[in-house]
């Protein structure tokens, strides 16, 4: 039951033009030159777009598999339809007792890649940000529970508790603008309206904390860390883009190793530089060019994804 | 004999063959209550299809319900046969923990999905476009393993994709 014949001549050809561009991405990283030319191509007309991100669903529905998986069930041997039909008729289906699992993020419900953001509204109204690299799930309850990455959250004006799980705890919220985000041994919330109250996994519910509109802290599973004012530039990223304010060079380049896939590298002799000025997180490497001249630094590309940034 | 289905004889249709289909659907997958999810999704297909279209007739209802019928079948046994290989597979896995029902049946799903694709595509086609995708292996390594030249196993996974992207459109 192909319906390839009921495509149009030009969905034809722009399906093949689509499959060159898969092709091509199989081979190799995109040059920047390519990837220009993807996105000229992507732009020529919105059914262009459209076959551009049924590939992108393809590639995501592929890489969501993990291979322990997708490689027995997809290449066990195959009967034609009217062998299917004899030899399951009646089979019935024992399901194991325990579960078997693998990384829980590789399954989440909703994920962005490197560079990627995403919006979502839930039924209940709530719109959430994925920022980069990030991985959710949502669960019944109103629950979120956050893998890896950060996420910008405004819960609506219901009045029942919002809460996001995350390693090192739970954040609970009620008609608030915040944002939390996965630090290697720490969770950090951000909060913009209203208030969030910080539970560290290993504290009791009397002592858990409260913070408020323009602060922000971090916790781990046993302790919650000071309460800040919210720097200014926290939740730039939700504009796409990175303020730095003197802001030394080690860090500017931590960050925008976020948003880039590959490794930005910085020499140590040059990583207390202070920086100021806006960058594009949408196009860190051209954000990497404006630092290099700002600073009047050497950018050397090894390769398209190593990048090393020493003194000119 | 033939049934110009309006919304009275949609409830016509339901009536009058609906104890029958659920038989028939019964006696191929054995049990009472599969059988008569399945006659239901039968019935809300022939709905659809006749929202869709304003002339929408049926020259032999119940040939026209088998024919659907048969085509939910045939994915019902697709979903039990991946879910069978499913677990399966998940047994090999040499770690454990818990996956819970949402993001089982978001895996089963895809994979049910990836399942039919390829079973469109000719088998060293389908072959190719595993070895790359699943396996991970490049052009050229594909290439040494089936024994063909790197253009073929371009061509073939061009071809697999146009029809996999066709199916998805």
């Amino acid at each position: 039951m192909s319906r390839s014949d009921a495509l149009t001549k030009n969905q034809r050809v722009l399906l093949e033009e689509a499959a060159e561009w898969l092709l091509k991405l199989d081979e190799a990283p995109l040059s920047h030159v390519d990837q220009e030319n993807l996105h000229r191509w992507r732009r020529q007309s919105p059914e262009h777009e459209r076959i551009w991100q049924t590939a992108c669903a393809l590639n995501r529905d592929l890489s969501l598999l993990p291979s322990g998986i997708a490689k027995p069930v997809l290449q066990r041997p195959r009967h034609s339809r009217r062998t299917l039909l004899k030899c399951v008729v009646g089979a019935g289906l024992a399901l194991p007792i325990g579960w078997f699992a693998v990384d829980k993020k590789t399954f989440a419900q909703y994920r962005t890649a490197t560079g990627e953001r995403l919006e979502l509204t839930l039924s209940d109204g709530t719109k959430m940000t994925l920022n980069t690299a990030t991985a959710i799930d949502t669960e019944p309850g109103r629950q979120i529970r956050l893998y890896t990455g950060e996420v910008f959250i405004r819960t609506g004006t219901a009045d029942r508790t919002l809460s996001v799980i995350t390693a090192q705890g739970t954040v609970q919220a009620v008609k608030s603008d915040f944002t939390v985000r996965c630090l290697p041994q720490e969770t950090r919330i951000s909060v913009i309206q209203g208030s969030v109250k910080a539970g560290p996994r290993r504290l009791t519910t009397e002592q858990t904390r409260w913070v408020s509109r323009g602060e922000t802290c971090d916790f781990t599973e046993n302790a919650i860390g000071l309460i800040h004012p919210l720097p200014t530039n926290r939740v730039a990223w939700l504009r796409d883009q990175l303020i730095a304010e003197e802001m030394p060079l080690r860090e500017l380049v931590e960050e925008l190793n976020r948003y880039r896939r590959g490794i930005i590298h910085c020499e140590e002799t040059i990583g207390d530089l202070k920086v100021s000025g806006v960058f594009q997180l949408n196009n860190p490497d051209q954000a990497l060019e404006v630092l290099a001249q700002l600073l009047n630094l050497k950018l050397t590309h090894y390769t398209d994804y190593w990048v090393l940034l020493k003194a000119a | 004999m033939s049934l110009s289905i309006g919304s009275a004889s949609v409830t016509n249709l339901y009536s009058e063959h609906q104890r029958w289909l659920k038989g028939w659907i019964q006696r191929r997958v054995g049990c009472s209550d599969e059988a008569a999810d399945l006659a239901q999704d039968t019935f809300i297909r022939v709905i659809q299809r006749q929202r869709k279209e304003a002339d929408f007739t049926i020259g032999y209802p119940r040939t026209y319900l088998r024919t659907v019928a048969h085509g939910l079948l045939i994915d019902h046994f697709r979903r039990r046969k991946v879910e069978q290989a499913y677990l399966e597979a998940l047994q090999q896995l040499p770690h454990e923990v818990v996956i819970d029902l949402q993001e089982r049946e978001i895996i089963l799903e895809t994979l049910q999905r990836l399942d039919k694709m390829l079973d469109a595509l000719p088998p060293p086609v389908r072959e190719t476009f595993l070895l790359s995708r699943v396996d991970g292996l490049t052009y050229q390594q594909i290439a040494v393993q089936i024994g063909v030249s790197e253009r073929t196993v371009k061509r073939y996974m061009q071809q697999a994709y146009v029809q996999c992207l066709a199916l998805m459109l």
